[in-house]
């Protein structure tokens, strides 16, 4: 039994579950709702990607974490065949990892090409690919480092809340706090720091509205304005779905079933 | 003319002195300059006519006398004209400055030019080229003329009741060192600007000193400065012009009684950009614009005695910023929809008064239904306040962390620090009249 065998096993699970058919349902909903009440690209992108911000994340992180709970006896079933533990780990993830991709693609892509696509849609798309494969790849930290199901889950939404809520407000108390010294550098390291900070200046950085961010945003702009910037962004996400990706795998190798 | 259809009319003049009493003067006089037709001789200039350059046929003419002029392309150095004549296009002849001078320079009282092409002035850094050049004129007027690739397109200086109306400038301005404004004038007085489109210029319309004068119904776009500029410029008026795409719309500094009637400040959008800039100005009236996709509607510095009404805000990034000691400002009855920010207050001291405006943002509600919302709009947002005291909070924007105080504010106002705010705010958007 190779990778792709669980993963197909896994994909096709999730994909036909209630849960994620109605994650598909609201996007497609949402999307379209905007789309029909606004013809103009930029302010539907500008909308959406709020949303998209603070949906995707939560949604992931939580049916990420219910799904890796739920699957401990599947598991459990794998390992006892000739199976390799990495084989599993990768099939789980990508199975999960993409079945939400292709889900939050079919949500909001579908009335994208029936209105038009423009390239800030589809940045907008990939970014919302990446942080599916980023809260994939916490929630999946998460229940491998946590064996009781419902401790699990209140850090998974703990963690939504602090990448979403707290560090943005941990974030303006510093530059608050600080305002009367040169934070620019500051800033863009601690928006490194957080994958959502990430995805929404590299967003802001491309739309309209980046004119409004004045000196600060020129930084910013700097940094990730040009193609290559848009590469060093996407790299950061990278790591941001690699390092508790490439810890988890590391505590599953080990795991006492 | 595209979007200046609404064309010069001399009653238009009348209509404007109802509103300016500064204005009246000068419509009096423009109906005068008008009606003021001097019966004269009608001299030919052409390639198959009596005076083959116009330079020649203006020498033969006299006080009063009409030259036409021939279609074709006139190259004769600049043409000087010191005598009160009619100098008239037929078709639009070419007069070509050959990127060496000034193309038409005018010296003399009741000069009249109408139907020519005037093109290639170059620039210099010497002298100011311009298309047509005026210096301590009278009773000039300037219409229906396409100044191509000129430095300065009309360029008056120490003359009064000119009129420029009609004309189509289109100049290809590369930075601010090596062009000049499309019509400049310096310390003139009592003149009349309308129905101009003016694009590629360093300012569309540059007036300095310049008093009791009317720029109307002209659309200044695509310029590298500003669309209009103002500066010691007192009792003037702009009404009815659209100022689009410029690297900034109008900047108006140093000056008082100012009138800003319905004109569209349109998509003056970068990092340093906005609609209107006001600066050091006293008792001016700026109603019934349109700010649509600025990066800041209004900025106010030193404004005081401004009276802003009836104006529609939208999208734009900050509708209005007042930044330093303005004073007794009123800002009423206006439609703020859908800018990132309603109103940024820098640096405190100032007087200014909301009152009656429609915000989008507003959740009040209204109990007895009079259309006035029974609770006060803030304004100056929480996040607003914060981005004032630093800055860089300003990558916050669209955050989570930012729509939570945003809602928080209109849950509990006591969390908004600012002490301004608009105690009767509308329910509904008023319709704007321009």
């Amino acid at each position: 039994m190779n990778r792709n065998k669980v993963l197909r096993f896994v994909l096709y699970d999730v994909i036909r579950s209630r849960s994620v058919i109605a994650y598909t349902f609201f996007l497609f909903l949402i999307t379209f709702a905007m789309f029909y009440v606004s013809h103009d690209q930029s302010k539907v992108v500008i909308s959406l990607f709020n949303i998209i911000l603070l949906v995707v994340p939560l949604v992931n992180i939580v049916l990420g974490a219910i799904h890796y709970y739920n699957s401990d006896k599947f598991i459990q079933v794998l390992l006892t065949q000739p199976v390799k533990r990495s084989t599993i780990f990768w099939g789980e993830y990508l199975g999960f990892s993409i079945s939400l991709s292709l889900s939050f693609l079919a949500g909001t892509l579908l009335p994208a090409i029936f209105y038009g696509l423009s390239m800030q849609y589809l940045y907008l798309m990939l970014i919302g690919v990446a942080l599916t494969f980023i809260f994939e790849a916490i929630a999946l930290y998460i229940a491998v480092s946590n064996a009781d199901k419902a401790r699990g889950l209140w850090k998974a939404i703990l963690i939504w809340f602090y990448f979403s809520v707290v560090y943005d407000g941990l974030v303006m108390l510093v530059l608050f706090l600080f305002s009367d010294y040169p934070l620019q550098k500051t800033l863009l390291f601690l928006t490194v720091l957080n994958p959502i900070d990430i995805s929404r200046t590299a967003l802001l950085i491309k739309m309209d509205i980046s004119a409004l961010l004045g000196a600060t945003g020129a930084v910013y702009q700097m940094v990730f304005g040009s193609t290559a910037g848009s590469v060093l962004a996407f790299g950061l996400l990278l790591c941001w779905i690699a390092a508790p990706l490439l810890r988890a795998h590391h505590i599953f190798r080990r795991k006492d079933f | 003319m595209g979007r200046c259809s609404k064309l010069y009319k001399v009653g238009d003049a009348a209509a404007v002195g109802l509103i300016n009493p500064y204005g009246l003067l000068c419509a009096a006089l423009l109906s005068f300059t008008i009606i003021f037709q001097a019966a004269g001789r009608t001299l030919y200039a052409g390639a198959n006519s009596r005076y083959k350059t116009i330079s020649a046929a203006i020498a033969a003419a006299n006080t009063g006398d009409t030259i036409q002029v021939r279609q074709g392309i006139y190259k004769e150095g600049t043409i000087e004209i010191d005598k009160s004549i009619y100098l008239e296009g037929i078709n639009f002849p070419i007069i070509d400055g050959e990127a060496k001078q000034s193309i038409i320079l005018v010296q003399a009282n009741h000069v009249h030019i109408h139907g020519f092409t005037l093109s290639n002035s170059g620039t210099s850094n010497l002298d100011d080229r311009a298309g047509i050049k005026v210096l301590k004129s009278a009773d000039c007027s300037f219409e229906k003329c396409n100044f191509r690739n000129t430095c300065f397109g009309c360029f008056l200086f120490n003359s009064r009741h000119c009129n420029i109306i009609n004309n189509n400038f289109s100049g290809s301005a590369m930075n601010e060192m090596n062009s000049g404004g499309g019509i400049h004038l310096l310390h003139c007085d009592s003149c009349f600007i309308s129905g101009n489109n003016i694009s590629g210029h360093r300012d569309g319309i540059y007036f300095e000193f310049v008093t009791h004068s009317i720029i109307r119904n002209n659309f200044s776009h695509n310029n590298i400065r500003y669309g209009l500029h103002f500066m010691f410029s007192d009792n003037d008026s702009y009404i009815q012009n659209i100022f689009e795409s410029n690297s900034s719309g109008v900047a108006v500094m140093y000056t008082k009684h100012i009138i800003m009637h319905g004109n569209d400040f349109l998509n003056n959008w970068g990092a340093a950009s906005y609609g209107l800039y006001l600066r050091e100005i006293t008792e001016c009236s700026i109603t019934g614009n349109t700010f649509k996709k600025n990066t800041v509607g209004i900025e106010m510095e030193g404004t005081n005695k401004a009276a802003v009404t009836g104006n529609s805000f939208k999208d734009n990034g900050w509708a209005l910023k007042i930044v330093s000691d303005c004073d007794a400002d009123t800002i009423t009855g206006n439609n703020f929809e859908n800018n990132s920010f309603d109103v940024g207050a820098y640096g405190g001291n100032g007087h200014y008064y909301f009152n009656k405006n429609y915000w989008d943002d507003y959740s009040g509600y209204d109990l007895n239904g009079d259309g006035i919302g029974d609770v006060p709009f803030q304004p100056v947002s929480l996040f607003s306040v914060i981005v004032q005291e630093c800055p860089d909070a300003i990558v916050l924007l669209k955050s989570f962390i930012v729509q939570i105080l945003n809602t928080a504010e209109n849950m509990i106002p006591a969390f908004t620090p600012s002490m301004d705010r608009d105690n009767a705010p509308l329910m509904k958007p008023l319709t704007i009249k321009t």
